[in-house]
């Protein structure tokens, strides 16, 4: 039986004798491993098939552009592993430099935002009048009701 | 190769030297504008009510104070650094003494002193002024408007 099994791919091909196939048609309505190698071979053809049918010349040109494109980009690729090599060390350093050096700049920014919340603060408020507040976007007024300074 | 590299330690240079962990904060001041605006409703007083000169004031105080007219007194420049204080003679003969705290890049803390009047510390923004307002003045009240110059 194993036998007859090898046989699937010369079946599927064609290669075998009228009366081989014959045979190895009568092993496959027994065989369910067999058959259905026949159908995944069958359904893997037809994929195959729609893929390989002539193109148009304008899409083959388009395919073979990209097939360009990608064998530039590997000449380039190649050249840059080959030639290029001593830019990682540099590249790693700047990029760990700026690392360490952006987070200050960063921060004094973020840190007088968190501070003041864009915003004027008025602490320890001391006066013998009473106090009138107001908050605008641009400004802060005290008005202080008393008569003199 | 050599230029890049020339190029690159350029660029990492001139980094370090822009953060601000390697500038000098020594020299770290702030320059304060006061400028005192005489407000009134007085009849007597010359029309004059939106003066040119303070007009961005005046627009923001009408939005809150109810005066016919305002006048420019006078404006004072202070120069502070940090922990550093000075006195102005204000209208009225009075003082007002600033002292201010901590500059930072977009902040100043001050502290300002008008003795029982006022006595407060202020965190002012740059871009921002802090409007002080209320002793009688002639025929109407005082207004000081506190501002980072520059």
């Amino acid at each position: 039986m194993k036998k007859i099994c090898k046989m699937i791919t010369y079946y599927y091909d064609g290669e075998l004798s009228e009366k081989e196939a014959e045979i190895f048609k009568a092993h496959l309505e027994k065989c369910e491993n067999c058959s259905k190698k026949i159908k995944d071979y069958s359904s893997i053809s037809n994929l195959i098939r729609v893929t390989t049918e002539k193109l148009d010349p304008e899409s083959e040109e388009i395919i073979w552009d990209n097939v360009e494109k990608i064998l530039i980009r590997n000449d380039i690729k190649e050249a840059v592993e080959n030639n290029y090599n001593f830019l990682i060390p540099v590249i790693a350093a700047v990029a760990v430099i700026l690392i360490l050096v952006l987070p200050f700049n960063f921060k004094t920014k973020t840190t007088g935002k968190e501070l003041f919340a864009d915003e004027i603060k008025i602490t320890n408020l001391k006066s013998n009048g009473n106090v009138f507040i107001y908050k605008k976007n641009k400004y802060v007024l005290l008005w202080i009701s008393k008569d003199e300074v | 190769m050599k230029k890049s590299l020339f190029f690159l330690l350029f660029v990492c240079v001139g980094i370090f030297s822009s953060s601000p962990i390697y500038c000098n904060n020594s020299d770290k001041y702030v320059d304060l504008k006061i400028i005192a605006v005489y407000a009134s409703n007085s009849k007597s007083e010359n029309v004059n009510d939106k003066a040119e000169d303070i007009k961005e004031y005046t627009d923001e105080l009408s939005e809150v104070l109810n005066f016919t007219f305002y006048k420019k007194l006078t404006s004072y420049n202070v120069t502070l650094s940090e922990n550093r204080g000075d006195r102005i003679i204000i209208p009225g003969n009075n003082e007002m003494a600033v002292f201010c705290n901590e500059i930072k890049e977009e902040s100043v803390k001050i502290h300002i002193d008008m003795g029982d009047f006022l006595n407060t510390d202020v965190l002012l923004l740059r871009d921002r002024h802090i409007i002080i307002g209320g002793p009688k003045y002639k025929n109407g009240n005082i207004i000081f408007i506190v501002e980072i110059q520059g």
